[in-house]
């Protein structure tokens, strides 16, 4: 899909995001995403860091949640659009997420 | 005898200074910013209590990061505020930047600055495909790196660059070449960004290194290591180390491995230095300080004392530093830091996610610089203003509202002469190193066409993109800004100087 086609909503299989523990471990289709508590509500990235491919269960919010820190080398990453804030380069995969009857969807967040 | 100010006497600490033996308690007195001796203290002298304390000379650091993409907006909070009296850039500027540094940085950080010059003219990139070319050593210019060392030899303290293991061992030989010629130690990184193991020609430096040539990143983990498959130490890691070759930790973000570190110290290597390669990417952990650092080698069983050594009278001597730094004798400059070893549990990370459990942690105290006494602040280096190395996308940034007409009419001339350059629009994995130097060369262009000194030239652009005060090489960040940014950024910046024009 071209980075600005907004994609479908699509189901998250994930534990109840109303009593799970955040970051959120979901699936939509093959891709497993990590939902994170940001600034503007329900964020969600993929689950490596696309530098040495860490997992991002421990990455941390900054910026008042509107970054994320990978904690195995800093790297930082725009939770808008995924840009890479220190790390030139570098792209991390962000979904938008809505909640719609205790029911969590994802799609691509829009390239900035 | 009269002093031009009181003399201080730190009382009933726990003196370790290895250039005179000494491994016990004692009191230091530190007056007119000199070491004033060890032991007998002067009537009248202005006491601190340092019971339960450690004191030692200053601490170096050999390796650390404060230019470039890898350095920090706050230099002295990795140096002093660390308990770190004088330490050594490592290889951010090379010979077409170095000037830049200096103007910049040099004698501009309380903590005693030195630089390692990098071996590729824009110094380090810290962008893998990059580093390991040989075609990144795009030009080395013997006659001006003799001026250049010539005239700043007490700044410049080693030449550094990468055993890649790419492109076989001749940018090695043209390392040490180069270094014979400038009459330097040639520092040696062996870690990460090893590009084709299979050729093994990282394993040349250990050949090619003479005494008192340093080798970084002892310890990592990565690929072309000190150990062989069956985790024995490699003859030729041996014979360096009998030849007088040094050997350094340079920690770092991606080179210290626990499992190669248990591994050495069993078959009886340790390093000859202990330094932290502190850098954007590894201050908020597994590094965090080089008292981090140190505690990691307390609990691979060092001793404090030669824990101590390491970071004292061993880099000193390694740097040709032994007339100011690394030792408590008379006279010498009052550097020291003030430190306890507290007891407890303590989790120590390698760069790879390995854990042990430590037992006792070195926590700098105090400082005293030039015989200026500085509290320690561990957690200022933490701050994200430090580490972040952000460009300002949707606003203009605060220190570009102050510019005067000169640095505007700069700007403007820069943005025509930008403007005739085709470089990405945004910032992308593929760094062209080519680019970026064409890039710097038309700064440098610009800016001499308007007479305007170098340090507010570098100082316009920075302010033109970046809100804190980071230093770094000028193409290397136009090219993170990428072209569309920084000609809209220019453009508004000075549209009202192109109508006046």
């Amino acid at each position: 899909m071209p980075p600005d086609e907004v994609g479908e909503w699509i189901p998250l299989e994930c534990p109840d995001p109303a009593s799970a523990e955040y970051p959120l471990r979901a699936r939509m289709g093959n891709q497993g995403i990590l939902v994170f508590k940001a600034a503007d509500g329900l964020r969600g990235v993929e689950r490596h860091c696309p530098h040495e491919r860490a997992l991002l269960t421990k990455a941390t919010l900054l910026r008042g949640g509107t970054m994320l820190k990978c904690p195995l080398h800093n790297f930082v990453f725009r939770l808008r659009d995924g840009v890479a804030i220190n790390c030139p380069g570098y792209r991390l995969k962000v979904f938008e997420i809505k909640q719609e009857g205790g029911q969590l969807l994802a799609r691509p967040a829009l390239a900035g | 005898m009269l002093y031009s100010c009181a003399p201080v006497v730190l009382r009933g600490g726990h003196v370790i200074d290895p250039t005179q033996g000494m491994n016990g308690i004692n009191d230091v007195t530190v007056c007119d910013g000199k070491i004033l001796g060890v032991g007998d203290s002067p009537a009248g002298a202005e006491v601190i209590d340092a019971r339960g304390l450690y004191i030692s000379p200053g601490w170096i650091d050999v390796h650390v990061h404060t230019y470039g993409t890898l350095g920090f907006a706050d230099p002295d909070s990795i140096g002093i505020y660390q308990g770190v009296t004088s330490y050594v850039e490592a290889g951010g500027p090379g010979i077409g930047t170095i000037e830049e540094f200096i103007e910049l940085l040099a004698g501009q950080t309380t903590t005693s600055l030195y630089v390692g010059c990098y071996l590729s003219p824009m110094g380090i990139i810290g962008i893998e495909h990059v580093e390991g070319k040989a075609r990144s050593l795009y030009d080395i210019p013997v006659a001006r790196w003799l001026d250049m060392v010539d005239k700043h030899r007490d700044l410049i303290r080693y030449l550094k660059f990468g055993a890649f293991s790419a492109y076989g061992t001749g940018p090695l030989k043209v390392g040490k070449g180069l270094a014979e010629i400038l009459e330097l130690p040639i520092y040696v990184h062996i870690g990460e960004f090893q590009q084709q193991p299979g050729r093994d020609s990282a394993y040349e430096i250990y050949r090619i290194a003479g005494a008192g040539d340093i080798i970084t990143h002892l310890y990592h983990g990565n690929a072309c290591g000190i150990l062989d498959n069956e985790g024995r130490i490699r003859p030729v890691v041996l014979e360096a180390a009998e030849r007088g070759v040094l050997f350094d930790i340079g920690f770092g973000g991606f080179n210290f491995s626990w499992p190669v570190a248990e591994k050495a110290v069993d078959q009886g290597l340790w390093p000859h230095l202990i330094s932290s390669d502190l850098q954007q990417f590894n201050v908020t952990g597994p590094t965090f300080s080089l008292a981090n650092v140190m505690s990691v080698f307390l609990k691979l069983g060092m001793p404090l004392a030669d824990v101590v050594e390491r970071v004292t009278a061993a880099p000193a001597k390694a740097l040709s530093l032994t007339d100011r730094a690394g030792s408590l004798k008379a006279g010498m400059p009052a550097d020291l830091t003030v430190f306890r070893v507290e007891q407890g549990q303590f989790e120590l990370k390698d760069t790879r996610g390995a854990a042990r459990k430590g037992s006792q942690r070195i926590v700098p105290e105090m400082v005293f610089k030039n015989g200026v006494r500085i509290a320690c602040d561990m957690g200022r280096c933490q701050d994200e203003r430090n580490w972040i190395l952000q460009t300002c996308e949707d606003h203009i940034p605060e220190g570009a509202r102050r510019f005067r007409a000169p640095q505007l009419a700069f700007l403007a001339r820069l943005r025509d002469a930008l403007n005739q350059v085709d470089w990405p629009a945004t910032a992308n994995p593929e760094f062209d190193l080519e680019k970026i130097v064409e890039l710097h060369d038309v700064f440098h262009r610009v800016r001499t066409s308007c007479e305007l000194p170098l340090k507010v030239a570098l100082q316009t652009v920075f302010d033109s993109f970046l809100e804190d005060s980071f230093r770094i090489q000028v193409g290397v960040l136009l090219m993170r800004v990428g072209r569309t940014l920084a000609l809209a950024r220019l453009g508004d910046l000075t549209q009202d100087t192109h109508l006046a024009a």
